[in-house]
């Protein structure tokens, strides 16, 4: 095991509404390791964009109420306890993050080209010129003091030509509006790692995206995973997508982790009776099966999370210790770890 | 820094889509063409000053070729408009009072914008117990009648045009905070802000880049509509005497002035007063027309504005 860029210990957030307190993350610990690519899966409501959103001190507090014991460490800080300020020098910088929807994540105002430069000059800003304070309007149009345009200009190209967008210095002085969905997340993709991040954040990159531009963005994340030294967390409901890049994948149910594994180990030897299920509900291209297995039941709500195991309800191998103990998240066999009392402990 | 081969940016496309949908409709066309003759004649006269007028609005007396003991004239081929009980030219005097109408409501409506949107911006972004702050503040503005506000604080201040400009931004900047407010919280909540909090920007540098910039649009277009309403506004309080003083010509001032001629020569109360209707209504006009072309259910607009996207593609 190599080193760790991003740690969540212990990651509980809650959100008080009107209707009570609604469990977004409950209790969850997990490494990002360095220079891989670490897939969170989970279906809708099992957290992964509330913990993406959390690496960047974007969920709001409040509503939102971390845990005491909880912290998510970067670079030797504890993100959940310093500052706004000091999270501003992280963002981008330190942790960059491409979203949901590159349709709407580009400001429509604003030429591609200067979107991307600002990314490169608030990089050049803080990381050479040692600033710890951001680019102030009249700066992104004269240019700072100490920053060559020039320079922005072509690494900017440089960027763009990193994403594979043809004819780059043509990209440059187009809007947002006149780019295609997938144009505008190698767009988004581009400013991201203009930063020069250690650790990228990918929540749901190609869901808005037709399957063969997905498969061009994957692809192309992993790619650049190598080219630029970059760890991600790459956040997706779908198994295929996530397999696709990820070295290692952590599989999310109702805010917690419930099993961690390799690719090929989670997929060859799933352990957890949920992604099991989930495996078997994935169509395969080998298999010709009369119909797909579906898991039973839904996934609960966040209000009333069940007591026990949160999965116990639809698990087909559930017995009594389930409903009454909160299963841990321990190694199991020669790799990954799972959270199930099916493989820790007596069965009784 | 990039060259710049495609400068339009899509708020000007979206202009003059909006501007071609303006012109299909008669009666706002009209107004456009008052509003910007009224623009121009101001923007000339403030360059080259009274010499262009066919007279001195304040020291010409009677006419060359007539008797000079008579110095009110009806209207006649050389004052078309007549002269007033001091024999100067009633058309120079309205023309000489274009400009200052517009220096006022210019004036007024480019402060109103700028302290608005600054506001209105940092409540709708920042929100909290600053936006509590903000608003509170402005709904007691907005709670007082606008125009006796303003009587009030020029009376407050002493009778003189920069004064009553001043009465006037006082009373016009929390229009201007509401709707920036408003606009702000839309744009707040699209993912390009997002984006950019995730990508380090600090807040202020959110608000100039990417709030701004998205709620600027709808904000020109009111103000556009509502400089019609400053001059109106302006010329009530020169009316009550609270404005610009004798003798510079000031429309509503010389309704004020010329009152006691009504019955006996009429035109000279009924010019400026007409001219002060023409400029209101131009611009309300246009107003009109322009709240009609973004409309966005109204299906012309649909029209105009693809194909000012084929256009601009």
């Amino acid at each position: 095991m190599t080193g760790t860029v991003l740690a969540f210990r212990d990651v509980t957030l809650t959100f008080e509404t009107e209707e009570g307190s609604v469990k977004a993350l409950n209790g969850v610990d997990l490494d990002i390791p360095t220079g891989k690519i670490l897939g969170v899966v989970g279906e809708s409501g099992s957290g992964k964009s509330v913990l993406a959103l959390s690496t960047l001190g974007l969920v709001p507090t409040p509503p939102g109420r971390y845990g005491q014991r909880s912290s998510i460490i970067f670079d030797g800080k504890d993100l959940l306890r310093i500052g706004e300020k000091e999270l501003e020098l992280v963002r981008g910088t330190g942790i960059s993050m491409i979203f949901q929807e590159p349709m709407s994540s580009l400001n429509p105002v604003f030429k591609v080209g200067e979107q991307i430069a600002e990314a490169v000059r608030l990089r050049i800003l803080r990381k050479e010129l040692k600033q710890t304070r951001s680019v102030s309007l009249l700066e992104s149009v004269r240019g700072v003091k100490g920053i060559d345009e020039d320079r922005v200009r072509e690494e900017v190209l440089e960027v763009l030509r990193d994403v594979r967008i043809s004819d780059p210095e043509d990209a440059l002085d187009r809007y947002p509006h006149e780019f295609s969905g997938g144009m505008k997340q190698r767009v988004m993709i581009a400013m991201a790692l203009a930063a020069k991040p250690s650790l990228l954040i990918a929540d749901e990159p190609t869901t808005s995206l037709d399957v063969t531009t997905q498969a061009q963005i994957l692809s192309l994340v992993k790619d650049l995973v190598l080219e630029f030294e970059v760890s991600v967390l790459f956040i997706s409901h779908d198994l295929s997508v996530v397999s696709e890049v990820a070295d290692e994948i952590a599989v999310m149910y109702a805010g917690r982790i419930i099993e961690t594994n390799d690719v090929r180990s989670i997929f060859r030897d799933p352990k957890h009776p949920y992604t099991k299920g989930l495996l078997n509900a994935e169509p395969r291209l080998e298999e010709t099966r009369k119909s797909l297995e579906s898991l039973a039941g839904s996934v609960p709500s966040l209000l009333r999370i069940p007591g026990g195991c949160a999965f116990h309800p639809r698990c087909p191998y559930v017995f009594p210790r389930c409903e009454r103990e909160v299963p841990a998240l321990l190694p199991v066999g020669t790799s990954g770890e799972v959270a199930c009392h099916l493989y820790h402990g007596e069965k009784e | 820094m990039f060259d710049q081969r495609n400068l339009i940016p899509p708020f000007v496309k979206q202009w003059y889509a909006t501007m071609k949908l303006v012109r299909r409709q008669r009666l706002s066309y009209f107004g456009a063409v008052v509003a910007v003759v009224f623009v121009v004649i101001s923007a000339v006269e403030g360059v080259f000053g009274a010499a262009i007028l066919p007279y001195n609005p304040i020291t010409s007396r009677g006419v060359p070729d007539l008797p000079p003991s008579i110095l009110q004239w009806p209207p006649n081929l050389s004052h078309i408009f007549g002269t007033d009980p001091l024999g100067r030219d009633l058309f120079s005097q309205v023309v000489a009072a274009f400009p200052l109408d517009a220096e006022v409501a210019f004036t007024v409506i480019i402060s109103a914008v700028l302290i608005g949107v600054w506001l209105g911006t940092m409540a709708g972004y920042e929100g909290g117990k600053l936006d509590q702050l903000i608003m509170r503040i402005t709904d007691v503005f907005i709670a007082f009648p606008g125009i006796i506000l303003a009587l009030a604080i020029a009376a407050t201040l002493g009778p003189s045009l920069i004064h009553s400009m001043e009465a006037l931004i006082v009373v016009w900047w929390p229009k201007y905070t509401r709707l920036a407010r408003g606009e702000a919280l839309t744009v707040k909540s699209r993912p390009y802000v997002e984006a950019a909090r995730a990508a380090g920007r600090s807040s202020s540098g959110i608000m100039l880049r990417h709030i701004v910039p998205n709620i600027i649009s709808p904000i020109i277009i009111y103000a556009t509509l509502d400089i019609g309403n400053v001059i109106l506004n302006t010329s009530v309080l020169a009316y009550l005497g609270l404005g610009a003083q004798y003798p510079t010509p000031e429309l509503g001032r010389m309704v004020f002035d010329f009152q006691s001629q009504l019955f006996l020569q009429p035109w000279l109360v009924l010019v400026p007063a007409m001219a002060i209707l023409l400029i209101v209504l131009g611009f309300n006009l246009l107003g009109d027309g322009l709240r009609d072309a973004l409309d966005p259910r109204s299906s012309r607009v649909i029209a105009a504005q693809s194909s000012a996207g084929q256009e601009g593609a």
